[in-house]
């Protein structure tokens, strides 16, 4: 069984406000197929409630990085009370949807992607004295491959929400 | 990374609040947290951000969990959390020339907290999870985590320090403190003059004339 390493744990944007779900969607998708990530929708539902739409996303894309690597993303997408509303933009009316977005992000690592070396008990000790000894330093290379990659989803989210976004940089 | 599930928490800082209202510069206010921390040597997670448009302007939370791996045994964790109420953006004119602020109530919670657990298997066990938090608490604490909890007390006043440091800068100057580089110039200017004036004058406040035969 593939050892699955826990990297970005819960990373949550929420944003309550003026948006479009069809453009939001789409970025997002867009976004892992310029990557060269392969796709996967879990889940994908939409309720029509007297408040609003109440939409509810899983997406799982994954990468294999390597022989024996592949990231992973778990990405959870709820829009609540999601109304269609009609905003006048430089004399212009445009249709957008209001409500609120909650999307939460979690990273990982899996190691072993073909399930060879963890079948039998010697060759699993063996992949594990050889991750935490000699190639440490591939999987910390993988482990910041994840970590840079939800990083730039996250901040192309919040810029297409015009989100007030807090950048790191020292 | 140290995953918090299943190590052993210690609450060291409980929800210490910053608080300003006012003119301030968000990104100001990131940039001066990030510096703080890596130079404290702390990795930087942001955990959650959160935009919502009201009337009177914009709420953003923004949680950010810095940690630093002391050991392979023990992290130290401060949580910080930021939130701006009723944030708008204003122009204001600072020696004649435009500059961009936000205005609105900021408060900055730290939380800091530190974590023991051998490299994510120490709490699989529940025997030994339960001997080594008694042996802990009660018995003994090795003198290496104490030092590594008031190495994450001094992190915690640090990052307070600088964080109070900019939102004095904001102040308006007849309403800002006093800096301490001002206030140590000041007391050893008063003291110049006391010694050129000679004690004389001193001791009549400190009765020393009337004492004398």
């Amino acid at each position: 069984m593939s050892e699955k390493f826990l990297v970005i744990d819960h990373l949550k944007i929420s944003y309550t406000g003026l948006f479009n779900a069809a453009e939001l969607y789409n970025l997002i998708s867009s976004w892992f197929f310029g990557k060269g990530w392969d796709w996967h929708e879990k889940v994908n539902m939409e309720r029509i409630t007297p408040d609003g739409k109440q939409i509810h996303q899983i997406f799982w894309p994954w990468k294999s990085v390597s022989n024996f690597y592949k990231i992973i993303m778990h990405i959870r997408v709820n829009m609540i009370d999601v109304k269609d509303v009609e905003v006048e933009k430089d004399g212009k009316k445009i249709r957008v949807n209001q409500g609120e977005v909650h999307i939460t992000i979690d990273g990982y690592v899996l190691a072993d992607r073909n399930d060879y070396w963890t079948d039998k008990p010697f060759t699993w000790w063996f992949t594990v004295m050889a991750q935490k000894y000699f190639f440490k330093s591939h999987y910390q290379k993988i482990e910041t491959w994840i970590k840079g990659d939800v990083e730039d989803l996250n901040s192309r989210i919040k810029r297409y929400l015009n989100m007030f976004r807090y950048s790191y940089q020292a | 990374m140290m995953l918090e599930v299943n190590a052993e928490r210690y609450l060291v800082i409980n929800n210490r609040q910053i608080e300003h209202e006012g003119i301030f510069i968000g990104q100001e206010l990131f940039h001066e947290i990030n510096h703080a921390l890596e130079h404290r040597g702390y990795e930087i997670f942001e955990k959650k951000s959160e935009d919502r448009v009201t009337e009177e302007g914009m709420d953003v939370y923004v949680e950010l969990r810095p940690y630093k791996e002391k050991t392979a045994y023990v992290s130290l964790m401060i949580k910080v959390k930021i939130s701006f109420k009723n944030m708008t953006n204003i122009v204001k004119e600072i020696n004649g020339l435009p500059k961009n602020y936000q205005q609105g109530s900021v408060l900055v919670v730290l939380d800091g907290w530190f974590f023991t657990e051998w490299e994510q298997r120490w709490g699989m066990k529940p025997v030994v999870w339960f001997l080594k938090s008694v042996i802990n608490k009660l018995v003994y604490i090795f003198p290496q985590e104490e030092s590594y909890r008031n190495e994450l007390v001094e992190d915690a006043a640090y990052l307070t320090n600088r964080i109070k440091k900019l939102f004095r800068s904001y102040r308006e100057p007849e309403t800002a403190l006093p800096h301490e580089e001002d206030v140590r110039v000041s007391v050893e200017e008063e003291i110049k003059k006391g010694s050129e004036k000679g004690f004389d004058e001193d001791a009549v406040y400190l009765d020393i004339k009337k004492n004398k035969p």
